[in-house]
Protein backbone atom coordinates (compact mmCIF):
# COMPACT_ATOMS: atom_id res chain seq x y z
CA UNK A 1 0.00 0.00 0.00
CA UNK A 2 2.89 2.23 0.75
CA UNK A 3 4.44 2.21 -2.38
CA UNK A 4 2.32 3.81 -4.58
CA UNK A 5 2.39 7.26 -6.24
CA UNK A 6 -0.88 8.31 -4.90
CA UNK A 7 -3.57 6.64 -2.34
CA UNK A 8 -5.93 7.80 -0.59
CA UNK A 9 -5.16 8.29 3.81
CA UNK A 10 -4.33 4.95 4.83
CA UNK A 11 -6.75 2.83 6.71
CA UNK A 12 -4.76 3.77 10.03
CA UNK A 13 -4.89 7.29 8.98
CA UNK A 14 -8.45 7.29 8.36
CA UNK A 15 -8.98 5.84 11.53
CA UNK A 16 -6.73 7.27 14.31
CA UNK A 17 -8.42 10.78 12.73
CA UNK A 18 -12.16 10.20 12.53
CA UNK A 19 -12.70 7.61 15.11
CA UNK A 20 -12.77 9.98 18.06
CA UNK A 21 -15.54 12.23 15.97
CA UNK A 22 -17.61 9.00 14.96
CA UNK A 23 -17.42 7.75 18.62
CA UNK A 24 -18.19 10.59 20.51
CA UNK A 25 -21.53 11.56 18.06
CA UNK A 26 -22.23 7.55 18.31
CA UNK A 27 -22.38 8.07 21.92
CA UNK A 28 -23.93 11.12 22.48
CA UNK A 29 -26.74 9.82 20.38
CA UNK A 30 -27.14 6.45 21.74
CA UNK A 31 -26.38 7.18 24.93
CA UNK A 32 -24.70 3.66 25.67
CA UNK A 33 -20.88 2.56 25.29
CA UNK A 34 -22.11 -0.67 23.84
CA UNK A 35 -24.38 0.82 21.32
CA UNK A 36 -21.72 3.49 20.74
CA UNK A 37 -19.58 0.95 19.44
CA UNK A 38 -21.39 -0.62 17.37
CA UNK A 39 -22.62 2.15 15.45
CA UNK A 40 -19.09 3.17 15.31
CA UNK A 41 -17.81 -0.10 13.99
CA UNK A 42 -20.90 0.16 10.97
CA UNK A 43 -19.66 3.27 10.49
CA UNK A 44 -16.36 2.19 9.67
CA UNK A 45 -17.65 -0.70 7.85
CA UNK A 46 -19.53 1.20 5.07
CA UNK A 47 -16.48 3.94 5.40
CA UNK A 48 -14.04 0.91 4.23
CA UNK A 49 -16.24 -0.13 1.78
CA UNK A 50 -16.51 2.84 0.22
CA UNK A 51 -12.70 4.31 0.35
CA UNK A 52 -13.05 4.33 -3.52
CA UNK A 53 -14.66 6.90 -3.51
CA UNK A 54 -13.16 8.90 -0.59
CA UNK A 55 -13.03 12.65 -1.08
CA UNK A 56 -11.41 14.66 0.60
CA UNK A 57 -12.72 17.53 2.27
CA UNK A 58 -16.14 15.93 2.18
CA UNK A 59 -15.00 13.43 4.49
CA UNK A 60 -16.51 14.33 8.11
CA UNK A 61 -19.51 15.47 6.66
CA UNK A 62 -20.55 12.05 5.35
CA UNK A 63 -19.00 10.57 8.83
CA UNK A 64 -21.84 13.11 10.11
CA UNK A 65 -24.05 11.70 7.81
CA UNK A 66 -23.76 7.54 8.13
CA UNK A 67 -23.62 7.87 11.54
CA UNK A 68 -27.05 9.63 11.99
CA UNK A 69 -28.71 7.64 9.69
CA UNK A 70 -27.34 4.70 10.87
CA UNK A 71 -28.58 5.71 14.11
CA UNK A 72 -31.91 6.88 13.47
CA UNK A 73 -32.83 3.77 11.10
CA UNK A 74 -31.74 1.00 13.81
CA UNK A 75 -34.31 3.70 16.21
CA UNK A 76 -36.93 2.97 13.10
CA UNK A 77 -36.27 -0.40 12.72
CA UNK A 78 -36.43 -0.91 16.71
CA UNK A 79 -39.64 1.13 16.66
CA UNK A 80 -41.08 -1.30 14.19
CA UNK A 81 -40.31 -4.02 15.94
CA UNK A 82 -41.82 -3.43 19.13
CA UNK A 83 -38.56 -4.15 20.71
CA UNK A 84 -38.12 -1.86 23.14
CA UNK A 85 -38.08 -3.43 26.33
CA UNK A 86 -34.77 -2.68 26.69
CA UNK A 87 -35.50 1.22 26.49
CA UNK A 88 -32.18 2.02 24.89
CA UNK A 89 -33.20 4.21 22.53
CA UNK A 90 -37.29 4.27 23.94
CA UNK A 91 -37.78 7.82 23.96
CA UNK A 92 -41.27 7.88 25.44
CA UNK A 93 -39.49 6.17 28.40
CA UNK A 94 -37.32 8.50 30.84
CA UNK A 95 -35.36 7.28 33.41
CA UNK A 96 -33.45 8.48 35.58
CA UNK A 97 -29.73 9.10 35.36
CA UNK A 98 -27.20 6.63 36.92
CA UNK A 99 -24.32 7.91 37.80
CA UNK A 100 -22.78 4.70 38.80
CA UNK A 101 -23.61 3.54 35.57
CA UNK A 102 -20.91 1.30 34.57
CA UNK A 103 -21.77 1.69 31.08
CA UNK A 104 -20.92 5.44 31.74
CA UNK A 105 -17.78 4.95 33.97
CA UNK A 106 -15.78 7.86 32.36
CA UNK A 107 -18.45 10.57 32.74
CA UNK A 108 -17.31 13.01 35.02
CA UNK A 109 -19.89 13.85 37.57
CA UNK A 110 -23.42 13.63 37.97
CA UNK A 111 -24.07 16.53 35.83
CA UNK A 112 -22.75 15.06 32.44
CA UNK A 113 -24.74 12.06 33.32
CA UNK A 114 -27.32 14.16 33.49
CA UNK A 115 -27.15 16.11 30.43
CA UNK A 116 -26.78 12.56 28.28
CA UNK A 117 -29.77 11.47 30.60
CA UNK A 118 -31.80 14.34 29.14
CA UNK A 119 -30.58 13.61 25.75
CA UNK A 120 -31.61 10.29 25.95
CA UNK A 121 -34.76 10.58 26.32
CA UNK A 122 -35.64 12.98 23.57
CA UNK A 123 -37.01 11.54 20.82
CA UNK A 124 -34.20 10.52 18.47
CA UNK A 125 -35.20 13.26 15.38
CA UNK A 126 -34.87 15.82 18.19
CA UNK A 127 -31.43 14.31 19.70
CA UNK A 128 -29.80 14.10 16.72
CA UNK A 129 -30.55 17.88 15.43
CA UNK A 130 -29.40 19.32 19.04
CA UNK A 131 -26.37 17.11 18.94
CA UNK A 132 -25.34 17.50 15.88
CA UNK A 133 -25.93 21.59 16.20
CA UNK A 134 -25.00 21.96 20.17
CA UNK A 135 -22.09 19.26 20.72
CA UNK A 136 -21.13 18.66 16.62
CA UNK A 137 -21.39 22.71 15.58
CA UNK A 138 -22.80 21.58 12.64
CA UNK A 139 -24.84 24.83 10.82
CA UNK A 140 -28.41 24.64 10.16
CA UNK A 141 -27.82 24.22 6.73
CA UNK A 142 -25.43 21.17 7.22
CA UNK A 143 -27.69 19.78 9.70
CA UNK A 144 -30.89 20.29 7.13
CA UNK A 145 -28.36 18.27 4.49
CA UNK A 146 -27.43 15.43 7.17
CA UNK A 147 -31.26 14.84 8.19
CA UNK A 148 -32.18 15.50 4.36
CA UNK A 149 -34.88 17.77 6.21
CA UNK A 150 -35.92 21.13 5.79
CA UNK A 151 -33.93 24.38 7.43
CA UNK A 152 -37.67 25.22 9.05
CA UNK A 153 -37.94 21.37 10.51
CA UNK A 154 -34.14 21.72 11.59
CA UNK A 155 -35.27 25.12 13.42
CA UNK A 156 -38.07 22.93 14.89
CA UNK A 157 -36.07 20.08 16.32
CA UNK A 158 -33.72 22.22 17.57
CA UNK A 159 -35.70 24.76 19.53
CA UNK A 160 -38.69 22.03 20.95
CA UNK A 161 -35.17 19.43 21.82
CA UNK A 162 -33.46 22.65 23.63
CA UNK A 163 -36.58 23.39 24.99
CA UNK A 164 -37.48 19.56 26.04
CA UNK A 165 -34.01 19.21 27.58
CA UNK A 166 -34.51 22.12 29.45
CA UNK A 167 -37.91 21.22 31.50
CA UNK A 168 -35.75 17.60 32.04
CA UNK A 169 -32.26 18.87 33.45
CA UNK A 170 -34.89 21.21 35.86
CA UNK A 171 -36.71 17.86 37.23
CA UNK A 172 -33.18 16.12 37.34
CA UNK A 173 -31.16 18.10 38.82
CA UNK A 174 -32.51 20.89 41.23
CA UNK A 175 -30.27 20.98 43.86
CA UNK A 176 -27.40 21.80 41.72
CA UNK A 177 -25.48 25.11 42.34
CA UNK A 178 -25.19 27.67 38.67
CA UNK A 179 -21.81 27.56 37.15
CA UNK A 180 -21.07 29.38 34.40
CA UNK A 181 -19.55 27.86 31.46
CA UNK A 182 -17.76 29.51 28.52
CA UNK A 183 -19.81 28.84 25.02
CA UNK A 184 -17.03 26.86 23.99
CA UNK A 185 -16.00 24.88 26.15
CA UNK A 186 -16.08 21.75 24.48
CA UNK A 187 -12.34 20.12 23.74
CA UNK A 188 -10.86 21.54 26.97
CA UNK A 189 -9.58 18.59 29.28
CA UNK A 190 -11.46 17.19 32.74
CA UNK A 191 -12.52 18.05 34.69
CA UNK A 192 -14.93 20.83 33.84
CA UNK A 193 -18.04 22.35 35.56
CA UNK A 194 -21.30 22.17 34.20
CA UNK A 195 -24.27 24.50 34.55
CA UNK A 196 -27.44 23.57 35.89
CA UNK A 197 -30.07 24.66 33.69
CA UNK A 198 -32.02 28.07 35.40
CA UNK A 199 -34.92 27.64 36.92
CA UNK B 1 -42.34 30.46 9.32
CA UNK B 2 -43.38 33.30 11.68
CA UNK B 3 -45.26 36.35 10.51
CA UNK B 4 -43.59 40.07 11.24
CA UNK B 5 -46.15 40.68 13.53
CA UNK B 6 -46.02 37.20 15.38
CA UNK B 7 -43.38 36.27 17.81
CA UNK B 8 -40.23 34.46 17.24
CA UNK B 9 -41.45 31.00 17.65
CA UNK B 10 -39.50 28.56 17.06
CA UNK B 11 -36.84 31.24 15.06
CA UNK B 12 -35.91 31.76 19.20
CA UNK B 13 -32.95 29.11 18.14
CA UNK B 14 -31.96 30.27 14.96
CA UNK B 15 -31.67 33.74 16.27
CA UNK B 16 -29.87 32.52 19.17
CA UNK B 17 -27.46 30.82 17.42
CA UNK B 18 -27.07 33.67 14.63
CA UNK B 19 -28.59 31.61 11.83
CA UNK B 20 -31.54 33.99 11.12
CA UNK B 21 -31.23 35.88 7.29
CA UNK B 22 -30.45 39.40 7.86
CA UNK B 23 -34.25 40.89 7.59
CA UNK B 24 -35.47 38.42 9.95
CA UNK B 25 -32.74 39.23 12.37
CA UNK B 26 -33.40 42.56 12.00
CA UNK B 27 -36.83 42.17 12.79
CA UNK B 28 -36.07 39.70 15.54
CA UNK B 29 -34.46 42.11 17.25
CA UNK B 30 -36.50 45.26 17.12
CA UNK B 31 -39.20 42.37 18.59
CA UNK B 32 -37.25 41.35 20.98
CA UNK B 33 -36.76 44.57 22.90
CA UNK B 34 -40.58 44.47 23.09
CA UNK B 35 -41.45 41.28 23.66
CA UNK B 36 -40.08 39.60 27.55
CA UNK B 37 -41.35 36.20 26.44
CA UNK B 38 -39.58 36.15 23.20
CA UNK B 39 -36.52 37.03 25.06
CA UNK B 40 -36.69 34.72 27.91
CA UNK B 41 -36.97 32.05 25.18
CA UNK B 42 -33.74 33.12 23.64
CA UNK B 43 -31.70 33.23 26.41
CA UNK B 44 -33.21 30.13 26.88
CA UNK B 45 -32.24 28.76 24.07
CA UNK B 46 -28.47 30.43 24.38
CA UNK B 47 -28.63 28.90 27.69
CA UNK B 48 -29.36 24.96 26.83
CA UNK B 49 -27.19 25.36 24.14
CA UNK B 50 -24.28 25.91 26.00
CA UNK B 51 -25.34 23.37 28.85
CA UNK B 52 -25.10 20.73 25.89
CA UNK B 53 -22.31 21.91 24.49
CA UNK B 54 -20.24 21.18 27.83
CA UNK B 55 -20.31 17.91 27.59
CA UNK B 56 -16.99 16.29 28.12
CA UNK B 57 -15.76 14.45 25.10
CA UNK B 58 -16.11 10.76 25.30
CA UNK B 59 -13.21 8.70 25.44
CA UNK B 60 -12.65 5.64 23.06
CA UNK B 61 -12.24 2.39 23.60
CA UNK B 62 -8.94 1.18 22.66
CA UNK B 63 -10.24 -2.19 21.83
CA UNK B 64 -13.36 -0.50 19.64
CA UNK B 65 -10.13 1.29 18.04
CA UNK B 66 -8.32 -2.01 17.42
CA UNK B 67 -11.46 -3.79 15.75
CA UNK B 68 -11.22 -0.75 13.28
CA UNK B 69 -7.99 -0.74 12.41
CA UNK B 70 -8.41 -4.56 11.89
CA UNK B 71 -10.89 -3.88 9.33
CA UNK B 72 -8.56 -3.46 7.16
CA UNK B 73 -6.40 -6.45 7.33
CA UNK B 74 -9.82 -8.39 5.36
CA UNK B 75 -10.14 -10.53 7.67
CA UNK B 76 -11.08 -11.57 11.14
CA UNK B 77 -8.19 -11.88 13.38
CA UNK B 78 -8.47 -15.18 14.92
CA UNK B 79 -8.30 -16.42 11.24
CA UNK B 80 -4.83 -15.38 11.16
CA UNK B 81 -3.27 -18.71 11.11
CA UNK B 82 -5.43 -19.76 8.04
CA UNK B 83 -3.26 -20.00 4.96
CA UNK B 84 -5.92 -19.92 1.88
CA UNK B 85 -8.65 -17.75 3.44
CA UNK B 86 -10.75 -16.07 0.71
CA UNK B 87 -9.04 -12.28 0.66
CA UNK B 88 -11.44 -9.37 -0.22
CA UNK B 89 -10.74 -7.40 -3.37
CA UNK B 90 -8.51 -4.30 -3.08
CA UNK B 91 -11.07 -1.71 -1.91
CA UNK B 92 -13.60 -4.16 -1.05
CA UNK B 93 -15.26 -5.38 2.02
CA UNK B 94 -13.32 -6.72 5.00
CA UNK B 95 -15.65 -9.33 7.24
CA UNK B 96 -17.43 -7.45 10.00
CA UNK B 97 -15.57 -7.69 12.46
CA UNK B 98 -17.79 -9.77 14.48
CA UNK B 99 -18.56 -11.86 11.90
CA UNK B 100 -15.49 -14.12 12.53
CA UNK B 101 -15.97 -13.91 16.09
CA UNK B 102 -12.62 -12.09 16.77
CA UNK B 103 -13.97 -9.46 17.87
CA UNK B 104 -16.70 -11.05 20.48
CA UNK B 105 -18.92 -8.49 21.86
CA UNK B 106 -19.48 -9.42 26.02
CA UNK B 107 -22.78 -7.12 25.76
CA UNK B 108 -25.50 -7.14 22.36
CA UNK B 109 -28.28 -6.19 24.01
CA UNK B 110 -29.58 -4.54 21.07
CA UNK B 111 -29.53 -7.69 19.04
CA UNK B 112 -31.00 -10.23 21.73
CA UNK B 113 -34.35 -8.52 21.19
CA UNK B 114 -34.41 -9.20 17.48
CA UNK B 115 -32.90 -12.71 17.75
CA UNK B 116 -36.27 -13.42 20.38
CA UNK B 117 -38.71 -12.15 17.36
CA UNK B 118 -36.95 -14.11 15.23
CA UNK B 119 -37.75 -16.87 17.29
CA UNK B 120 -41.23 -15.76 17.92
CA UNK B 121 -41.41 -15.34 13.87
CA UNK B 122 -40.08 -19.47 13.79
CA UNK B 123 -42.52 -20.75 16.70
CA UNK B 124 -39.74 -22.45 18.06
CA UNK B 125 -38.61 -21.53 21.78
CA UNK B 126 -34.89 -23.34 21.78
CA UNK B 127 -34.48 -25.52 18.69
CA UNK B 128 -31.15 -28.23 18.43
CA UNK B 129 -28.75 -26.38 16.08
CA UNK B 130 -28.08 -27.79 12.74
CA UNK B 131 -25.63 -27.25 10.02
CA UNK B 132 -24.77 -28.37 6.57
CA UNK B 133 -20.76 -29.02 6.70
CA UNK B 134 -19.38 -29.24 2.67
CA UNK B 135 -16.51 -32.01 3.39
CA UNK B 136 -13.07 -30.71 2.50
CA UNK B 137 -14.47 -28.64 -0.55
CA UNK B 138 -13.01 -25.13 -0.67
CA UNK B 139 -14.38 -22.77 -2.59
CA UNK B 140 -13.57 -19.02 -3.32
CA UNK B 141 -16.04 -16.51 -4.70
CA UNK B 142 -15.68 -13.17 -5.63
CA UNK B 143 -17.92 -10.71 -3.80
CA UNK B 144 -19.61 -9.73 -6.55
CA UNK B 145 -20.89 -13.11 -7.07
CA UNK B 146 -23.50 -12.86 -4.59
CA UNK B 147 -24.98 -10.11 -6.26
CA UNK B 148 -25.68 -11.84 -9.34
CA UNK B 149 -26.69 -14.80 -7.46
CA UNK B 150 -29.58 -12.56 -5.89
CA UNK B 151 -29.89 -10.92 -8.85
CA UNK B 152 -31.14 -14.10 -10.85
CA UNK B 153 -32.27 -17.72 -10.42
CA UNK B 154 -29.09 -19.20 -11.32
CA UNK B 155 -29.00 -22.52 -13.22
CA UNK B 156 -29.54 -25.62 -11.25
CA UNK B 157 -27.13 -28.76 -11.41
CA UNK B 158 -28.98 -30.82 -9.52
CA UNK B 159 -32.36 -30.45 -7.60
CA UNK B 160 -33.64 -32.72 -4.54
CA UNK B 161 -37.27 -32.12 -4.72
CA UNK B 162 -39.08 -33.82 -1.97
CA UNK B 163 -40.43 -31.75 0.88
CA UNK B 164 -39.32 -32.94 4.05
CA UNK B 165 -40.40 -31.93 7.55
CA UNK B 166 -37.73 -33.85 9.23
CA UNK B 167 -34.30 -32.55 8.28
CA UNK B 168 -32.57 -36.10 8.77
CA UNK B 169 -33.49 -37.04 4.75
CA UNK B 170 -29.63 -37.47 3.81
CA UNK B 171 -31.01 -37.98 0.61
CA UNK B 172 -32.30 -34.60 0.16
CA UNK B 173 -28.67 -33.03 0.70
CA UNK B 174 -26.57 -32.95 -2.47
CA UNK B 175 -23.63 -35.20 -1.79
CA UNK B 176 -20.84 -34.23 0.31
CA UNK B 177 -23.11 -32.02 2.41
CA UNK B 178 -24.07 -33.20 5.52
CA UNK B 179 -28.07 -32.59 6.94
CA UNK B 180 -28.82 -29.96 9.49
CA UNK B 181 -30.24 -31.80 12.63
CA UNK B 182 -33.52 -30.57 13.61
CA UNK B 183 -35.50 -28.09 11.60
CA UNK B 184 -37.29 -25.72 13.79
CA UNK B 185 -41.38 -25.83 13.92
CA UNK B 186 -43.32 -24.10 11.20
CA UNK B 187 -40.28 -24.58 8.88
CA UNK B 188 -39.91 -27.38 5.86
CA UNK B 189 -37.61 -27.70 3.22
CA UNK B 190 -39.19 -27.66 0.12
CA UNK B 191 -36.07 -28.25 -2.04
CA UNK B 192 -32.49 -28.44 -2.44
CA UNK B 193 -30.47 -27.38 -5.55
CA UNK B 194 -26.94 -27.86 -6.21
CA UNK B 195 -26.43 -24.88 -8.25
CA UNK B 196 -23.46 -25.17 -11.41
CA UNK B 197 -22.29 -22.16 -9.89
CA UNK B 198 -21.11 -24.60 -6.74
CA UNK B 199 -23.12 -22.77 -4.95
CA UNK B 200 -26.13 -24.16 -2.54
CA UNK B 201 -29.90 -22.84 -2.77
CA UNK B 202 -32.32 -23.99 -0.37
CA UNK B 203 -35.98 -23.45 -0.55
CA UNK B 204 -38.01 -23.24 2.52
CA UNK B 205 -41.41 -22.76 4.04
CA UNK B 206 -41.91 -20.89 6.81
CA UNK B 207 -44.89 -20.90 8.61
CA UNK B 208 -46.52 -21.14 5.19
CA UNK B 209 -44.11 -18.70 3.53
CA UNK B 210 -41.96 -19.32 1.02
CA UNK B 211 -38.28 -18.26 1.62
CA UNK B 212 -35.25 -18.65 -0.48
CA UNK B 213 -31.94 -19.20 0.60
CA UNK B 214 -28.80 -18.76 -1.14
CA UNK B 215 -25.30 -19.61 0.44
CA UNK B 216 -22.06 -18.84 -1.30
CA UNK B 217 -18.50 -19.01 0.44
CA UNK B 218 -16.90 -15.81 0.42
CA UNK B 219 -16.55 -12.64 0.97
CA UNK B 220 -19.60 -10.17 0.71
CA UNK B 221 -18.77 -7.02 -0.82
CA UNK B 222 -21.37 -4.23 -0.90
CA UNK B 223 -19.73 -1.59 -2.79
CA UNK B 224 -21.48 -1.26 -6.31
CA UNK B 225 -24.71 -2.14 -4.47
CA UNK B 226 -27.24 -0.11 -2.94
CA UNK B 227 -28.35 -1.30 0.44
CA UNK B 228 -31.47 0.00 1.86
CA UNK B 229 -31.44 -1.07 4.99
CA UNK B 230 -29.17 -3.05 7.67
CA UNK B 231 -29.31 -4.77 11.03
CA UNK B 232 -27.53 -6.71 13.36
CA UNK B 233 -29.04 -10.19 14.28
CA UNK B 234 -27.03 -12.57 16.25
CA UNK B 235 -23.44 -11.71 15.25
CA UNK B 236 -24.59 -11.26 11.94
CA UNK B 237 -24.76 -7.83 9.95
CA UNK B 238 -27.29 -8.54 7.47
CA UNK B 239 -28.13 -5.81 4.68
CA UNK B 240 -31.21 -5.40 2.32
CA UNK B 241 -30.42 -5.38 -1.26
CA UNK B 242 -33.23 -5.33 -4.01
CA UNK B 243 -35.64 -7.83 -2.06
CA UNK B 244 -32.47 -10.10 -0.54
CA UNK B 245 -31.26 -9.91 2.81
CA UNK B 246 -27.91 -10.34 2.44
CA UNK B 247 -25.10 -11.60 5.13
CA UNK B 248 -21.78 -12.25 6.27
CA UNK B 249 -21.80 -15.24 8.24
CA UNK B 250 -18.33 -16.39 9.01
CA UNK B 251 -16.53 -17.36 5.94
CA UNK B 252 -20.05 -17.30 3.99
CA UNK B 253 -22.19 -15.32 2.07
CA UNK B 254 -25.47 -15.95 3.02
CA UNK B 255 -28.76 -14.42 0.83
CA UNK B 256 -32.34 -14.78 1.91
CA UNK B 257 -35.87 -13.63 0.52
CA UNK B 258 -39.23 -14.24 1.16
CA UNK B 259 -42.30 -11.90 1.05
CA UNK B 260 -41.90 -10.92 4.63
CA UNK B 261 -39.01 -9.54 5.77
CA UNK B 262 -39.47 -10.38 9.02
CA UNK B 263 -39.20 -14.26 8.23
CA UNK B 264 -36.09 -13.54 6.59
CA UNK B 265 -34.27 -11.77 9.32
CA UNK B 266 -35.32 -14.68 10.36
CA UNK B 267 -34.19 -16.98 8.48
CA UNK B 268 -31.06 -15.69 8.29
CA UNK B 269 -30.64 -15.11 12.39
CA UNK B 270 -30.44 -18.87 12.16
CA UNK B 271 -27.02 -18.56 10.83
CA UNK B 272 -23.90 -18.01 13.20
CA UNK B 273 -20.41 -16.48 12.76
CA UNK B 274 -18.97 -19.51 13.25
CA UNK B 275 -17.44 -17.84 15.54
CA UNK B 276 -17.87 -20.74 18.02
CA UNK B 277 -16.73 -23.10 16.23
CA UNK B 278 -14.04 -20.93 14.85
CA UNK B 279 -10.91 -23.26 13.27
CA UNK B 280 -13.45 -26.09 12.34
CA UNK B 281 -15.26 -24.16 10.45
CA UNK B 282 -12.76 -22.36 8.41
CA UNK B 283 -10.98 -25.25 7.82
CA UNK B 284 -13.99 -27.49 6.41
CA UNK B 285 -14.86 -24.34 4.54
CA UNK B 286 -18.44 -25.71 5.60
CA UNK B 287 -22.03 -23.98 4.16
CA UNK B 288 -24.19 -23.68 7.22
CA UNK B 289 -27.48 -24.17 6.32
CA UNK B 290 -30.40 -22.90 8.11
CA UNK B 291 -31.86 -25.68 10.51
CA UNK B 292 -32.58 -24.78 13.77
CA UNK B 293 -32.37 -22.65 16.32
Amino acid sequence: MQAEEWHPPTWDEIVRQYTPQVYRLAYRLTGQVADAEDLTQEVFLRVFRSLDSYTPGTFAGWLHRITTNLFLDQVRRKARNKTSALGEYDADAPRAARADEPERGFEIGNLDVDIQAALDDLPPEYRAAVVLRDIEDLTYEEIADVLDISLGTVRSRIHRGRARLRTSLAHRSPAETAASVDSDRRGSSFPRLTPRPAQ
Amino acid sequence: MIGPFGHLGADACAFADGSLDEARTAWAEAHLERCEDCAAAVREQRRQRRVTGSLGDVEVPSSLQDRLLALSEGRPETDADEQDAPRPLRGELAPAPWAGGAASRTRRATVRVVAVAAVSVLGVGVAAGGSLMAIGATRTTSPERLTALAAVAPAVATSRVAPVSTARADDVWPTGWTSPDALPDGARVSAVHDLDTGDLRVDLVVDGQDVTVLESEGVLGLTDVTVTRSVRIGDLEAHLVGSWWVAQAGSEIVAVTAADDDVSLAVIGEFDSSGSTGVLESITRGWQVIAGG
